[in-house]
């Protein structure tokens, strides 16, 4: 895919060309503020902007089934066999750092879902990297000396705590010059494609993705000898223990976590033992006043 | 000396022509070999290693030669088509275009994994590309023990008729 397309129209190759030639007939304003592209069956093409609002494209001529599969086999480029497993688990990581998902009929086996019998709609997530969105934290981290520390980025859903972690790791990396091992459970850090990170994390960035970031995390430190380890959205005990393991390894973390501030994650029996145990120096916590997004980078507080 | 010469020609003309058929037939037999061989490398590639289509190919095309092969370099080279057609169509095109001594029945055995292959789960694929394989491979012994009873028959037959035709015009 040449570097010369917008997010838009890298999205919209991965529609057929009918439905390619309506997404590419929208106005340029349109396009640029289009966050996702969503496909339902029997029903509609359409974008969806960052404010949240949904423009139907097709609505004489709706899409039917095949087209859905269309799509699948564009973004997959007819291995479907490869993409299976991540499609059930989520989402399909794209060239370019999109995202695919799907919905429709489920078969479950063994307790899973193992296949999607079929598809009802799907959605792509246009990636809008920003890079540079770290800078006032490093500039904060460095002033404090917490360069190249452990770190817990707390924020409520919706706040960008991955993409500020995704550019923190490219700041420890490229700008700090350090080994960063990043636990990518579910491919949203870095969107491994064939190998490559579809998102600029750094030069010296090992990841493992597709499984747990407990199992991942363990394996860099024992594999990749990393100096730092990242991984995003601590949401059960393993991905904790797998933590204080690491920490006390002389690894840093870098770590996301859903929260408002440290009072509100003592009060969560599950993020306790994370600041009794004191493995992050610091806490950077994302602030959205005014629809703008502002930083704080705060000594970690002692529970003891 | 001139009717013996043009005897001779006859002859030695009729026998080519059954000479080229035999050839063609071992062409062909070999092509099905290929195919044949080519399932089972799918089958085993994606039930251990679950390549993607791109790499699959390249490895198809490798692993065979003269027109199998450029069947699947076309393939390949046309998976960048997709969006604007679809694998089915790319495959189906690929036979279409590549001069195989295929005929119908396997021809038809063979374009119709194009609808399976790259659509569905690891299992549904191999269970196809065994069952293709499988067909292929009874077409093959099937062809392989006729084919050495009919070549000399051909042969003999081409040979025989050529002298009769010098005999006749004689």
């Amino acid at each position: 895919m040449a570097n010369t397309q917008t997010p838009f129209q890298q999205g919209a190759a991965f529609f057929p060309e009918k439905l390619r030639t309506v997404l590419l007939a929208t106005e340029a304003l349109q396009q640029k503020s289009t966050e996702e592209i969503r496909l339902r069956a029997g029903r509609g093409l359409s974008v969806l902007s960052a404010e949240g609002t949904e423009t139907i494209l097709t609505k004489a001529e709706p899409p039917s089934q095949k087209e859905l599969r269309g799509v699948i086999e564009i973004a997959t480029a007819a291995s479907f066999h490869t993409a299976m497993d991540k499609l059930c688990r989520g989402y399909l990581p794209l060239p370019g750092g999109h995202r695919l998902g799907i919905a429709g009929s489920t078969v479950m086996r063994e307790g899973k879902i193992h296949h999607f019998r079929e598809l009802s709609s799907l959605a792509l997530r246009i990636a809008h990297e920003v890079a540079g969105i770290a800078a006032p934290v490093a500039q904060q981290l460095l002033a404090q000396r917490g360069m190249g520390c452990s770190c817990l980025i707390l924020a409520p859903p919706g706040y960008g705590k991955t993409t500020l972690l995704r550019d923190l790791i490219r700041m420890y990396s490229d700008e700090w010059q350090l080994r960063v091992g990043v636990a990518d459970e579910r491919g949203e850090i870095a969107a491994l494609v064939n190998g490559v990170p579809q998102f600029s994390v750094g030069t010296t960035v090992d990841i493992i993705d597709g499984c747990g970031k407990s199992e991942a995390g363990l394996l860099l430190l024992r594999s990749m000898n990393p100096q730092v380890i990242a991984m995003d959205e601590i949401t059960n005990p393993e991905d904790i223990n797998a933590l204080s393991v690491i920490a006390h390894c002389g690894t840093a973390v870098l770590a996301t976590a859903h929260g408002a501030d440290t009072d509100e994650l003592y009060r969560r029996p599950l993020y306790r033992p994370l600041l009794e145990q004191q493995i992050f120096q610091k806490i950077i916590r994302i602030e959205r006043r005014m629809g703008k997004r502002s930083y704080v980078v705060e000594d970690a507080p002692c529970f003891t | 000396m001139l009717h013996l010469i043009g005897g001779i020609c006859v002859i030695v003309g009729s026998a080519a022509i059954g000479l080229q058929v035999i050839t063609q037939r071992r062409k062909r037999l070999d092509e099905l070999n290929q195919f044949l061989s080519g399932c089972r490398l799918m089958e085993r590639e994606l039930s251990c290693r679950e390549p993607d289509m791109a790499d699959l190919l390249d490895q198809l095309a490798e692993h065979s030669e003269g027109m199998v092969r450029s069947f699947f370099i076309t393939c390949r080279q046309e998976l960048c088509d997709l969006g604007s057609r679809s694998f089915e169509s790319i495959w189906r095109g690929g036979l279409r275009k590549s001069e195989l001594c295929i005929r119908r029945r396997e021809r038809t055995l063979i374009t119709a994994l194009g609808a399976i292959l790259g659509k569905y789960d690891r299992e549904a694929q191999c269970a196809a590309l065994n069952q293709t394989a499988s067909a292929l491979e009874l077409l093959l012994r099937r062809e392989q023990a006729e084919e050495q009873k009919q070549a000399k028959l051909y042969m003999t037959l081409s040979i025989a008729g050529g002298m009769l035709l010098v005999v006749l015009t004689c």
